[in-house]
């Protein structure tokens, strides 16, 4: 019998409750993702937002956590975006335009699109090992802005290929009918109509594809992007100053997480047998003083021995931190520590230590004129999540707040453009109707 | 830059070989047919262009079969006929639609009079012909760029016009299709805030900019108001002592009021061809006059 | 006449400058190369990704048989001896993996069938916006994230739990995947003809049952595709293991102890800069060319799946 009976009614009633149910289960499981980003975007805040202010984004990186600033990183992100912009933006809207408005339907086509759904999926760390493999050994383009704005730009190629057929092919044939029946070639088609039309939804693409660009870490750890960079990209035609560089003899085992200060302090003064540098107060002193004879600069640098042993990337933290002093280590495991000198021409370039007096004296690379327009690309680099990683990985706290206010930064950063992106999307359903 | 012969040049030889040449087939169809009285074009019409034995294919289906059918110059030709029936499909030959879709396969001949050549044959290039001969589409299709821009853009694909050659070029194509008067003042506007009808006139201004020697319109108020309508038929009357007329039609009052000539087509092939008042008062074949007097459609 | 149908009209109306057609072609012949060109090259990207990564592999597998690297339950390619077993890597990717797909695949289905079945349309409007900021936040945010405010949320629940963790970064990185999951799951189910709701619908069926028992089952290639898409991106995720995680290789199951997955060793090698050419440097390799392949596979099955469920409305 098909009548409609009690049971049947409050089954209703409990049918009714589960769909209530769910609606709120939904509901809160929602609020919970989005409460995520909200934590998240406090916890942050309540870490870092104390730290932050004009002496930080304006300082370079230094081991006291804090005088240390995100000044390298931030210039070295916007270089590295504009890299990357000029890589992906282009090269993406002509590759969209290729398999929508040209493209036929052969094999080719068809491994071209399974090839770009397929690269999206691929890991980041995945296109650093690429680019560390190609860009930096094969095609000896260095640890520099061009190999990671080349790495970032292929990484976010797909979505802006993807935003731009979305765009494309949203145009309506029709459009294109008129076009060719005023006797348009493919080409005129494409630049006075396709690509006019599609540009807001392109620029959209193009933004989101920057804003994950702008966050990625790992393939620029992979190619070598260095965590310490206390100097800015040589500016275009900027003045090129005199430039000194030192390899220390002995090489450092990278592998080894920490390094015993002694073994450091005799491997930079080169002479294994001589005793350690000057042991006063539980710290080791070096002086460094560029040109003996009528020293510009005179740097004195302090390694706390009482900790027995520090990490390479802290004793070139420490180095870097003297503002006349950079350090790195090279591939084969050399502390190389590198000065430069404004103006004229100062002679030699000696290291010394308190101790042993004069340890060597070199005079290398002498600099002077001015650089060219694009000597920056080939540049060293940090960008700001590398800035925020090395801080995030240190066991001191107070770098911990340091971590924080450059991951506000990065935040602020990336959901601007995310938030842009999204407006203009809105904005763009809104005022086209075709 | 090569010097290519302007018809000019050419004309007074071809025009004779021309006809000479209008085959056997269109003398066949008995053309021009002895003309009603209350018909008139003022003289005798030329021969403007002339399909002979049309097939064309998409992919495997054979969509016209061996149309062959001419256009009078300077006159309005209808092509009626139920959905499906290939007219559309005609009409975009003439202009090579087609072609920008793969696996259209075109056999026969649209020989363009008075140069004559074959606008659908081997080595003739699309673009060329669109140069030639252009369009009006269904549904009205301006650029979303200004008014001006829209009725610009034929000459700007060209190149090597000044800026006053253009705007004088836009000027005329507008008054020509009775969209000066309510444009002139805001010519660069978005084209999109016309009117329907009125961005259907601007999409003929924009044909008419680049002097095409045929205009095809396909079903050009279908998606129009009845008023509206109107001024495009009075519109397409006007303008047929510049260029050739070739209209696609549903609408069976449409092509009596407004074409000279009306070509009837079903499943593919031409049924009947002649004098739109001939076709419509008298047609020679039962299919037309079934059609016509709205028996099936 | 054939001779006059034959030769290439390069007519232009008579208003028209001669030569403009040929010339309009030749720059269009040469932008169609360029575009092509632009095409092509990603799959140049392509080659070059499997070129590298196959060819350093190839000189690690001269050191180390495969058979070490499948089933050795070491891996210090750094230290002395190296080892390479790669299994430890493999249990520390695959238990945060699955850490995060118990996160983001209810998480993510839930909020897709919300969002498509019950949300007004205003409502979605907005909150998928929302959803996407979620995701855009940069990886490294959220590694910091799952170290200082997780790890010791966690540490209060379980007593014991280390500072470094598979769970608190599995966690966090299955939070970071649910916007991706809902939003393809979400597309897939919108994709369904609203015809089959009605039919539900007309059925007396609730909302509940609609989208559970019709849309959720019409929908499931494209549902499925979006969990086989995370499981790629879970795989392959990198900053918030190399941070949380803690980077030793671990052979384990336990989600509570510290662990290395492949890309988090990636980095920590990178960190340590291997000098070119020695087996340090080349294992980076091989460890990123094992992950390449199980992403790969994960990859195309969802793009297979994605297509047809594309193919089936």
């Amino acid at each position: 019998m098909a009548t409609l009976t009690d049971a049947h009614i409050s089954g209703i009633a409990r049918r009714r409750r589960i769909d209530l149910c769910f609606a709120v289960a939904g509901a809160v499981v929602l609020t919970l993702a989005l409460g995520v980003l909200v934590a998240l975007v406090t916890n942050l805040a309540k870490d870092g937002a104390a730290r932050l202010g004009w002496d930080f984004l304006t300082s370079f990186p230094s081991r006291r956590a804090g005088d240390a600033g995100v000044k390298s990183a931030i210039v070295g992100t916007a270089l590295v975006m504009f890299v990357t912009a000029c890589t992906a933006i282009p090269l993406g809207i002509a590759a969209g335009l290729y398999l929508e408005e040209y493209a036929r339907k052969n094999w080719f086509t068809a491994i071209v699109e399974i090839n770009i759904a397929n690269l999206a999926g691929v890991p980041s760390i995945i296109w650093g090992l690429m680019a560390l493999g190609l860009f930096v050994y094969w095609m000896n383009l260095g640890r520099s802005i061009l190999t990671a704005g080349l790495t970032l730009g292929l990484l976010v190629l797909p979505i802006v290929i993807v935003a731009t057929r979305e765009a494309v092919r949203a145009i309506p044939q029709i459009i294109r009918e008129a076009s060719y029946a005023c006797g348009a070639t493919r080409l005129q088609t494409v630049w006075h109509h396709i690509l006019p039309y599609s540009l807001s939804g392109i620029i959209t693409g193009s933004i989101i594809a920057l804003s994950r660009a702008i966050g990625e870490t790992a393939p620029l750890i992979t190619i070598g992007a260095l965590t310490y960079i206390a100097f800015l990209p040589p500016p275009p035609f900027g003045e090129r100053p005199w430039h000194y560089d030192v390899e220390s003899r002995a090489t450092f085992d990278t592998a080894q997480r920490t390094q015993p200060l002694e073994d450091v302090s005799r491997d930079i003064s080169g002479s294994h047998d001589s005793p350690t540098p000057s042991l006063r107060d539980g710290e080791i002193t070096f002086a460094w003083r560029l040109d003996p004879g009528t020293p510009i600069t005179q740097s004195r640098l302090s390694l706390p021995l009482s900790s027995g042993s520090m990490s390479l990337s802290d004793l070139v933290s420490a180095i870097d931190a003297d503002e006349n002093l950079a350090a790195t280590i090279s591939r084969a495991g050399r502390l190389r520590i590198t000065a430069d000198a404004p103006g004229e021409d100062p002679g030699e370039f000696c290291i010394t230590n308190d101790t042993t007096g004069l340890i060597e004296a070199f005079s290398i690379a002498p600099g002077g004129g001015r650089y060219g327009a694009t000597d920056w690309i080939m540049s060293e680099f940090t960008v700001l999540p590398i800035q925020m990683f090395n801080w995030v990985s240190r066991p001191d706290s107070r770098f911990q707040v340091n971590a924080a206010a450059t991951g506000l930064v990065l935040l602020t950063l990336t959901l601007m453009m995310n938030g842009i992106a999204i407006w203009l999307r809105y904005r763009l359903r809104r005022s086209i109707s075709w | 830059m090569v010097t290519t012969p302007t018809p000019s040049e050419n004309t007074g030889s071809n025009q004779m070989n021309a006809a000479a040449d209008v085959s056997p087939l269109v003398a066949s169809m008995a053309l021009p047919q002895p003309l009603p009285s209350d018909f008139e074009p003022a003289q005798s019409p030329t021969i403007k262009a002339v399909a002979e034995n049309l097939h064309f294919h998409y992919g495997k289906f054979h969509a016209l079969k061996g149309v062959s059918l001419p256009i009078m110059q300077n006159q309005i030709t209808a092509l009626i006929g139920p959905s499906g029936c290939g007219k559309s499909t005609f009409l975009r030959c003439f202009n090579r639609m087609h072609d920008l879709y793969p696996n259209s396969t075109y056999q026969g001949a649209i020989r363009l009079l008075p140069d004559d050549i074959n606008l659908v044959g081997p080595g003739i290039d699309p673009i060329a012909v669109r140069m030639r001969i252009s369009m009006v589409f269904q549904k009205p299709n301006p650029f979303p760029k200004s008014i001006f821009e829209n009725v610009a853009f034929s000459l700007r694909v060209r190149g090597g016009f000044s800026r006053s050659e253009i705007s004088d070029e836009v000027e005329r194509s507008l008054r020509s299709a009775a969209l000066w008067d309510e444009t002139k003042d805001r010519l660069h506007e978005p084209a999109n805030k016309l009117s329907g009808g009125q961005q259907q006139r601007l999409c003929i201004a924009r044909s008419l900019a680049s002097h095409p020697e045929i205009i095809l319109f396909d079903e050009p108020t279908s998606a129009l108001d009845p008023k509206a309508t109107r001024r495009i038929e009075e519109l397409m009357t006007e303008i047929k002592s510049q260029v050739t007329v070739l209209v696609v039609t549903h609408n069976m009052q449409q092509a009596s009021r407004v074409s000279d000539y009306t070509a009837f087509m079903y499943l593919g092939e031409l049924i009947e061809y002649g004098p739109t008042a001939k076709v419509f008062q008298n047609p020679a074949n039962q299919l037309t006059e079934e059609y016509i007097s709205g028996r099936f459609g | 006449m054939s001779k006059a149908a034959t030769t290439p009209v390069t007519l232009a109306p008579a208003a028209a400058a001669a030569g403009s057609l040929r010339r309009n072609k030749r720059y269009a012949a040469v932008a169609e190369v360029v575009l092509f060109l632009a095409a092509a090259s990603s799959v140049l990207i392509t080659i070059g990704i499997v070129a590298v990564l196959t060819y350093e592999s190839a000189s690690f597998f001269e050191h180390v048989s495969v058979r070490e690297f499948l089933t050795g339950r070491e891996w210090t390619p750094l230290f002395e001896p190296p080892k390479f077993g790669i299994l430890p890597l493999l249990s520390g990717t695959l238990v945060t993996t699955a850490v995060a797909l118990c996160v983001a695949i209810p998480a993510g289905t839930i909020i897709a069938v919300w969002l498509s079945e019950y949300a007004p349309y205003k409502f979605r409007e907005a909150l998928k916006p929302a959803l996407e900021l979620l995701s855009a936040v940069p990886t490294v945010v959220f590694g910091y994230f799952a170290l200082q405010l997780v790890t010791p949320l966690l540490q209060k629940i379980i007593p014991g739990l280390p500072g470094f963790n598979m769970l608190s970064a599995g966690l966090v990185m299955g939070v970071m995947i649910i916007p991706y999951v809902a939003s393809l799951s979400e597309d897939a189910m919108r994709a369904v003809p609203i015809a089959l709701r009605e039919g539900a619908y007309a059925m007396g069926a609730t909302r509940v049952q609609t989208a559970w028992k019709v849309v959720f089952p019409a929908a499931l290639s494209g549902i499925s595709a979006a969990y086989i898409l995370a499981v790629a991106r879970a795989l392959g995720e990198t900053m918030v293991v190399a941070i949380a995680a803690g980077q030793e290789p671990t052979l384990t199951i336990d989600p509570r102890d510290k662990a290395e997955t492949i890309s988090a060793f990636i980095v920590r090698a990178s960190l340590g800069d291997q000098p070119h050419g020695s087996i340090g440097y080349q294992s980076i390799f091989a460890a990123g060319l094992s992950l390449a392949l199980m992403t790969l596979v994960f990859n195309i099955a969802g793009f297979f799946l994605r297509r047809r469920f594309r193919e089936a409305y």
